[in-house]
């Protein structure tokens, strides 16, 4: 045993120290005769050994930590959204895919694919990846092996309003283009000059530059082909002047879509961990769509414009949890700035739609309505005067629109629902409205009764009978081959329901 | 039409466990909601397939269908904005 083993350890070297000397020592007590080599080696060798390995360690543990701490960070942050940050600030869409989402995001994914036989294991999921490229390839004249050793964590698509309209110039006949994240240039390169002599083999291919960044053009029948790599992206286009004016956003000389008031009030309302986003500037696609003739609902130019004016942008953000996987969107408008009748519809407020309580646990699925007295008046003005059976009754003859129609005594609350019926393959299915009065829609559907069985012949009024369930009364009129009925219940809400074999009327 | 009368006093699709599930990811209260139990409809769907086509749909289909449990869009306005979510339950 040495002397030295009863003695605490040195303290450990500072970081960085390669060989640092050992400490003044006390003097040995046990043995005073001098140290044969063979000692004299086993006392200053295991020193020096043990600061050199707890150097090495500390030095390993730091760097270790430093390392964790950095994926770690990477992990729970994910990559942030780096292709937007090219994205002219007058683009009207942005759609970007994160391969490398935030933590959360990858483990709820993780979650959900565990669910799925086919997609429950790394390699099946690999396997789905390689075959969706290499189906995406075929025609390209690309597979998963050309792609996946440049692929970066971004994808993305944008395009300018004239993408959806008419060309303005040739140069500028598809405003849009492909962002693809490259992790390895030279690859990334290597397959666009592959993509060239397959998919594009036809085309006259040319170069040019624009601000140091070289861009391929390729002219055939039809949309040019773009591409350039820039800050590590490729972007694959339709026109030179977009891919000219991304090249100067990307280099500051022009604005950027995330610097735009309505980008950042979007994106400010959606969930931050999120697998995708997509971002449309309504303004910017109004335009155009005026511009192709009444495209958008057919309404008219000054009503357009309105709209132009008062909606801002459409944000919509694709996030996963361990039950599901959800579309959060948001639309802003300035509802001073909206036309008359749809602010009417888009301010109505939301609530518990009464109609819900009417719905059976067992229903197949619904859809209710808190505003249908306001999107019915919205359309009914244009159409009073026609009728749903072609020439007569019209609307207000069935007691629908006019003063005492049943619009303007319904409360908003509606749903129609499709339910599972006991011992029968055919679903049912039920529409439900509320009303401040019985008796306007007492009358709406006398009417529409009557009518229906005048101009089909298939049922009469006078063979009407009544039934009773649980304290509210309904009406049936037998048609040929089935019946008819609906009725309201005590709390004013009347129904319109339709069972095999029989179809309920009030 | 009976049912439709009697959710008032049991609950109605209110007492379903998949739809208080579903709807806790959707806007509430909303000014529009859609609700479709999958798993019912596909079961329903299946029912009416003849028995060889049952047994291909239990062996190919059904392992990756089974999770999809319901899908619930619901939207709502404010003075600003209107918003709108759109859930698919897996479970």
């Amino acid at each position: 045993m040495n002397a030295y083993d009863d003695l605490p350890p040195p303290p450990p070297p500072p970081l960085g120290a390669q060989f640092p000397q050992p400490p003044p020592h006390p003097s040995p007590v046990v043995d005073e005769s001098p140290p044969s080599a063979d000692s004299a080696g086993s006392e200053t060798k295991p020193s020096h050994a043990r600061r050199t390995v707890a150097g090495a360690l500390v030095a390993v543990v730091v760097a270790g930590a430093v390392a964790g701490g950095i994926l770690a960070f990477r992990f729970v942050r994910g990559t942030a959204d780096s292709a937007v940050t090219m994205v002219p600030s007058d683009s009207a869409l942005y759609a970007n895919f994160n391969l490398d989402p935030p933590g959360s995001q990858k483990m709820a994914l993780n979650d959900l694919f565990n669910k799925f036989p086919a997609v429950n294991s790394e390699s099946q999921r690999d396997t789905w990846v390689n075959l969706a490229l290499d189906n995406l390839g075929t025609k390209a004249g690309f597979t998963h092996a050309d792609v996946r050793p440049w692929l970066g964590p971004q994808l993305a698509v944008a395009a300018q309003e004239s993408a959806f309209g008419r060309p303005a110039t040739p140069s500028h006949a598809a405003a849009f283009a492909f962002l693809i994240s490259s992790t390895d240039d030279g690859k990334a390169q290597a397959t666009l000059d592959k993509l060239r002599g397959a998919a594009f083999s036809g085309y006259t291919w040319s170069k040019q530059t624009h601000d140091g960044v070289q861009l391929t053009v390729g002219q055939g029948n039809g949309t040019p082909v773009v591409s350039a790599i820039v800050n590590h992206m490729v972007v694959l286009a339709g026109s030179t002047d977009f891919v000219n004016e991304m090249i100067d956003t990307a280099h500051g000389k022009h604005a950027s879509l995330d610097s735009t008031d309505a980008y950042k009030t979007a994106l400010s309302q959606l969930p931050g961990d999120r697998l995708a986003l997509l971002y449309v500037s309504v303004p910017e696609l109004l335009k155009q769509l005026g511009g192709i003739g009444g495209a958008f609902g057919g309404t008219s130019a000054s009503t357009q414009r309105e709209l132009a004016d008062a909606y801002r942008g459409i944000g919509a953000a694709l996030v996963a949890s361990s039950d599901g996987i959800a579309i959060t969107a948001v639309q802003d408008y300035d509802s001073s700035k909206l036309p008359a009748d749809l602010k009417a519809v888009l301010t109505v407020p939301a609530d518990q739609n009464g109609a819900l309580a009417l719905v059976p646990g067992h229903a197949y699925g619904f859809l209710t309505l808190t505003g249908l007295r306001q999107d019915l008046q919205y359309f009914a003005s244009a159409f009073s005067s026609v009728s749903p059976f072609g020439g007569s009754p019209t609307l207000d003859e069935l007691g629908i629109t006019g003063p005492n129609g049943v619009i303007s005594h319904l409360t908003g609350d509606a749903g129609f629902e499709v339910d599972n019926v006991s011992g029968s393959n055919m679903p049912a299915g039920a529409f439900l409205f509320a009303t401040d009065t019985g008796a306007s829609a007492q009358t709406f559907l006398d009417n529409l009764a009557a009518t229906v069985c005048q101009k089909t012949s298939q049922c009469s009024t006078s063979q009407e009978t009544k039934q009773s369930h649980s304290g509210v009364t309904s009406r049936r009129c037998p048609l040929a081959a089935t019946h008819r009925q609906a009725f309201p219940h005590r709390g004013q809400s009347p129904a319109i329901g339709e069972s095999s074999p029989r179809v309920w009327t009030r | 039409m009976k049912t439709i009368i009697d959710s008032r006093s049991n609950g109605g699709i209110g007492a379903s466990p998949d739809y208080v599930a579903i709807s806790s990811h959707i806007n509430s209260p909303n000014n529009a909601a859609l609700y479709l139990d999958i798993r019912a409809i596909v079961s329903a769907i299946r029912k009416v397939l003849p028995a060889e086509a049952q047994v291909l749909f239990d062996t190919t289909v059904a392992p990756n269908l089974n999770p999809v449990k319901g899908l619930a869009i619901s939207g709502s306005n404010s003075p600003d904005h209107s918003s709108s979510t759109l859930f698919l339950q897996i479970g």
